[in-house]
């Protein structure tokens, strides 16, 4: 085992901020490593995420750690049907003293943007906040803003409220990297949560940083590089043509949407401390990549994946 | 279910336990969209297993194009090249084409991009024929056309075996194949030749099943194996081995069984006459190879003329002279008056002529009975089924000591000449026929070689004859009842008689209610002589059928006593003075088959059957030549034996003597199979040691099959080394991944190894977690190839696949077998589910 770690070529101190974001986001959010690892890998593929869940499971105590964790700002944005796409990406305003349109930013130019009940706001809306998401800039008055590169967005939205909502399309769908699902905490976690509140013991999320400025960078450029052999990359390959034959998926997984699985499954082969990407890094992030573009409830997506996962043989060992 | 089913099972289940709905709602799409659904899984359902059945099928056309290419090289050298130089060349050769298929398969996706395989071919083909004429000029040696014809398809054949990356160039490397062997063992005249050609044929099954099955692949049902099934792949070959095993074993017997059952070109064993042809049997006979004498008779053959023994030269060859003296009383033998004169002028005639057959015979030394002496040349080759009774001679008179044959019936019916496809056939018109007793027309060919006598030895109940280009019937002339001779001097040698005779039925027989044992004309047939040994067999027979109702039952009883009850000796009991053979027969219990056959006769002549003496030859089925196809009949093969009336003009052969038999129809499938059944029964027995060590063998490798495996595949990994760490790291996976297959545990193609075996309950979880991360480095990334890592890797493998042996993969899947039958339901999926479900993502540690 020691040969093996050996020959990882992972940096082991970047593996250990790695486990001090981890931690912070498990004090924050308690009881949901799995959901604390997805964010952790959107993060490191520098990709946006999607949380479709019910209020008040810690949606926003997530965001507000993870922006504080990597040092960067956080900004909330709460869609409504009447938010404009001046309030997200930011107006220009006539300053009287210098007789000048100054600009200002919205809520985009955040590090960490939570964007709570996204299907809330109109179609026009959404457009202007996925367009700063996949551009990394806006443009307002015909003037290009970049954005932060690290720029990460937390999109919401409720399963149940359906009534005056535009639901995102597919295209659009198509720009976050995974879509997730909180879900309540087990008893117990909810149990020893009530007891610290009552001994009002709950913790305050740290404000400190844990990432220097640019080390954020630097890890999703070291993701990026993490080789994935002519096997993994034609399992990948295979199990897209799968979901685009599948008669039970609408929309199927699009050559973005392969690069975005991609790169989650050289984030999962990083955080574990290897420079190559295996099948296995590429079934455990299957779920939550396809979940956000198949176009399926959470239910239907999870038998449809383990379907195409079950048909598609994983690349030989001993060619 | 299996262990590996189990487990699958467990992983769907775990999913569903998150995921209630998913299933339901899948299944809904599914019924509304069964079409495209199934369209979908076709399409996905080829993957490693159909990788795995085109490489098997790959390797079975390299191999089939391997042993055509050595039938090939054996019928070339045609005997003038040693064993030793043909290994060195099919050594060289195997080498080459593996080399060359190693590279093909290696290189397979450039091939996909740059489709020259067929070009390749070409280039090979043109190749072999544009050497001949360089070799010819260089080194002065070259083949005849045909030869260089096929040397050259050989060549392509392998080459299209090395590029058989399509099924098409697999295809076509098998198809010419078999048109070298079949074109090789036309030719051929060793039998290695013919050996390899049947290991061909037997391969060329497997082939044939795994290109079908390769064929099946796309097209498997959702949750159906799409593994290729080996043990049949071995199954269909190794019945076709013990098929030819048994046939070597079984001897001549088992080879007469099977034969008919492929009927050749005009007939094997069975006159077609829509036959275009045959070859070698059947309406076109080859020429003999070695001598003109020896059998492949042919009309145009050449008249041989040599010193040859006649009937009676035979006769007295073959049981000794007999004793001529006068007699110290005459027995008196009982006649209508309308008989006698004919009979006494017969009487006079055979006397004269010295036709009649004695009993009493001269004893010759033993000295003198050396096999050279007694072991003539074969005075005819019969081709056709065997034994078969050949008869030149009836006696139907019997003194005492002496049969008087019966001579030329005066009533016959005129012999006719009929033509059949163009060939003159000399028909033998028969008494009334009102009894359906024959099920089969049976064609036999004799060629006379070394006999001087114008009498046609026949078969019972002959039909039809033919000699070619004797188209007069006034050119044959009845020799007796069914017997018919050539007026001239002898029989024309080398030059074949072709006879078509009908085949008693047994069941049929048996069956009939319409037999006449003693219709009131044929007399003679009944008489027997005033004499005290008829007394004593009379008394004998009567005895021996006692219980028995008049019919065969009496016939086989009589039949049965004499076979079992009495020895055949060549040495006759009598004295040469003695006047009672019979008795002398009957109280030593003894004797030559002319005394067994006379026994019989005159014993159901006695009982009031019409019986007759038949004298002529037994062709005998040990001596059949299955190269030649035919059977030479010595001097040696001369008999006697009796012959019952069942109706008017139709007698069936009662065979007393023991150790001979009677030629009934040929066996049906079922009976083929029986008899070749039992002669393979027969020769385990016979060779009880052999054969009762190598069951046991057998039962031990069957029940200790997986074990034999794995020892052979490990030792295979250990003599075989790696030419780099990364190889060696996929060597052990690949048996490690066979293990697991052998216990029942093998690796679903959609789960990765490290799942796999992370679901299994083995008691070395860190060698698994080992192996996996090896066999992933060694598959995924990049393996460091130093020196001293690559001993390192070696020595981790060698400890893995210790740890990971098969003994511990069968107490694994014995443990999930135990949790399907006897633990709950929740501890078995709470064990198993850990590690082995695929959607939720595990959490993750740096350990």
């Amino acid at each position: 085992m020691a040969m093996v770690q050996e020959l990882s070529h992972v940096k082991t101190a970047d593996l250990a901020i790695v486990d001090q974001l981890r931690m912070r986001l498990n004090t924050a959010l308690r009881g949901k490593p799995d959901v604390v690892e997805l964010v952790l890998l959107g993060l490191l593929a520098n990709g946006h995420l999607l949380l479709e869940d019910k209020p008040g499971l810690g949606k926003t105590t997530l965001a507000k750690a993870l922006a504080a964790a990597i040092g960067g700002r956080f900004a909330r944005c709460q869609c409504t049907p009447d938010l404009l796409p001046a309030d997200i990406t930011g107006f220009s305003l006539f300053n009287q003293k210098t007789q000048e349109f100054e600009f200002r930013e919205g809520p985009v130019f955040a590090d960490v943007l939570l964007a709570d009940e996204i299907n809330r706001a109109t179609p026009r809306t959404q457009s202007a906040l996925l367009e700063a998401m996949a551009e990394r800039q806006v443009t307002v008055d015909t003037r290009r803003y970049p954005l932060c590169p690290q720029f990460l967005v937390l999109a919401t939205q409720n399963p149940i409220d359906q009534h005056g909502t535009w639901p995102l399309p597919e295209a659009q769908l198509d720009r976050f990297s995974m879509k997730l699902s909180i879900g309540y905490p087990a008893p117990e976690d909810e149990s020893q949560m009530l007891l610290l509140a009552t001994r009002q013991q709950l913790s305050q999320p740290e404000d400190s940083p844990l990432l220097e400025p640019g080390q954020l960078a630097n890890m999703q450029a070291a993701v990026a590089t993490v080789a994935a052999s002519d096997a993994v990359r034609d399992y990948l390959v295979r199990l897209a043509g799968t979901t685009r034959r599948h008669p039970s998926v609408p929309l199927g997984l699009s050559p973005r949407g392969l690069l975005t699985w991609l790169r989650v499954s050289q984030a999962r082969a990083w955080v574990q401390g290897r420079s190559f990407v295996s099948p296995d890094d590429v079934q455990d992030t299957a779920l939550p990549v396809l979940n956000v573009r198949l176009g399926l409830s959470v239910q239907e997506c999870a038998g449809v994946v383990e379907e195409i996962l079950s048909r598609t043989p994983v690349p030989e060992y001993s060619p | 279910m299996s262990a590996e089913g189990v487990l699958t099972g467990r992983v769907r289940s775990a999913v569903r336990g998150q995921q209630s709905h998913a299933v339901n709602a899948v299944a809904g799409v599914t019924g509304s969209a069964a079409q495209p659904l199934s369209a979908w899984n076709s399409a996905n359902s080829r993957g490693v297993a159909g990788e795995s059945s085109e490489r098997s099928v790959h390797a079975l056309t390299v191999f089939l194009a391997l042993l055509a290419s050595a039938v090939f090289s054996f019928t070339d050298a045609d005997g003038q090249r040693t064993l030793a130089s043909l290994g060195f060349q099919a050594v060289c050769e195997s080498l080459l084409v593996f080399t060359a298929a190693w590279l093909v398969h290696r290189g397979r996706g450039w091939f996909a991009v740059h489709p020259l395989q067929l070009p390749l071919a070409l280039v090979v083909l043109a190749g072999s024929l544009l050497w001949e004429p360089l070799q010819r000029m260089v080194f002065e040696s070259g083949r005849p056309f045909e030869m260089l014809v096929m040397h050259s398809q050989k060549n392509l054949m392998l080459a299209l075996a090395c590029l058989g990356l399509t099924a098409g160039f697999r295809r076509l490397s098998v198809f010419i194949g078999l048109a070298i062997c079949i074109f090789c063992c036309a030719l051929a005249r060793e039998p290695r030749v013919l050996w390899l050609a049947a290991a061909w044929a037997v391969l060329s099954i497997s082939w044939l099943m795994a290109s079908y099955w390769s064929g099946l692949q796309g097209r498997m049902l959702p949750g159906q194996r799409t593994r290729l099934p080996r043990r049949w792949l071995l199954a269909a070959p190794a019945l076709g081995l013990l098929t030819a095993a048994g046939s070597v074993g079984g001897g001549r017997e088992l080879i007469s069984a099977m034969q008919g059952f492929l009927p050749g070109s005009g007939g094997d064993g069975e006159y077609d006459e829509f036959a275009r042809g045959g070859v070698n049997d059947g309406d076109a006979l080859v020429a003999g190879q070695d001598d003109i004498r020896s059998f492949g008779p042919i009309e145009d053959a050449p008249f041989a003329d040599s010193d040859k023994p006649s009937l009676y030269d035979v006769v007295n060859d073959r049981f000794d002279e007999p004793v001529r003296k006068n007699r110290t009383f005459q027995p008196a033998v009982a006649l209508p008056p309308e008989m006698m004169a004919d009979v006494q002028q017969r009487l006079s005639e055979v006397r004269q002529a010295g036709r009649e057959f004695s009993l009493v015979r001269r004893k010759r030394s033993r000295d003198r009975r050396r096999a050279r002496s007694i072991a003539s040349a074969a005075m005819f080759y019969v081709a056709g089924r065997t034994p078969l009774h050949l008869r030149t001679e009836v006696y139907d008179v019997f003194d005492g000591v002496h049969w008087i044959p019966t001579g030329s019936p005066a009533d016959a019916f005129p012999l006719q000449l009929v033509h059949s496809a163009g060939k003159p056939w000399l028909k033998l018109p028969h008494g009334p026929r009102g009894m359906e007793l024959f099920h089969h027309t049976d064609q036999h060919v004799l060629r006379p070689v070394n006999l001087k006598s114008p009498v046609i030895p026949g078969p019972p109940d002959l039909r039809q004859l033919h000699i070619d280009k004797v188209e007069r019937p006034d050119l044959f002339a009845w020799h007796a009842p069914g017997i018919v001779r050539m007026t001239g001097e002898t029989l024309p040698d080398l030059v074949p008689i072709r006879m078509l005779s009908e085949v008693l039925d047994p069941n049929r027989l048996r069956e009939s209610k319409l037999l006449m044992f003693a219709p009131g004309r044929e007399m003679l047939e009944l008489s027997l002589p005033d004499d005290p040994q008829i007394n004593q067999l009379s008394q004998l027979a009567l005895e021996w059928t006692a219980g028995l109702p008049r019919g065969l039952q009496q016939v086989d009883e009589i039949c049965r006593r004499l076979r079992t009850e009495f020895q055949l000796s060549p040495d006759n009991p009598s004295s040469t003075e003695t006047e009672t053979p019979l008795s002398d027969f009957l109280s030593s219990r003894r004797g030559p088959e002319t005394l067994f056959a006379s026994t019989a006769a005159l014993m159901l002549r006695s009982l009031g059957y019409s019986t007759r003496l038949v004298s002529g030859f037994y062709v005998r089925p040990e001596r059949y030549e299955p190269r030649r196809r035919q059977t030479p009949v010595l001097g040696e093969d001369a008999h006697f034996w009796c012959e019952l009336m069942v109706g008017p003009g139709t007698w069936i052969t009662v065979e007393a003597s023991p150790g001979y038999d009677v030629l009934l129809p040929p066996p049906g499938l079922l009976q083929q199979l029986s008899s070749f059944v039992i002669s393979i029964m027969l020769f385990a027995w016979k060779h009880w040691i052999f054969s009762g060590s190598g069951l046991a063998v057998l039962v031990i490798c069957i029940y200790q099959r997986v074990r034999l495996e794995d020892a052979l595949r490990t030792l295979v990994w250990r003599l075989v080394s790696a030419s780099s760490g990364r190889r060696r790291v996929q060597q052990t996976v690949r048996l490690v991944e066979r293990r697991l297959a052998l216990a029942g545990l093998r690796r679903p193609a959609h789960l990765t190894l490290k799942r796999w075996l992370g679901g299994l309950p083995l008691q070395q979880p860190h060698a698994v977690r080992l192996l996996a991360e090896l066999a992933d480095m060694a598959a995924f990334a990049e393996f460091p190839e130093e020196a001293q890592r690559r001993d390192e890797t070696s020595l981790l493998c060698n400890q893995l696949q210790q740890q990971l042996s098969l003994q511990c993969f069968l107490l694994a899947a014995a443990s999930c077998r135990e949790a399907v039958d006897g633990e709950t339901k929740t501890s078995a999926a709470g064990r198993f589910a850990v590690g082995s479900s695929i959607l939720p993502l595990r959490t993750l540690s740096s350990s």
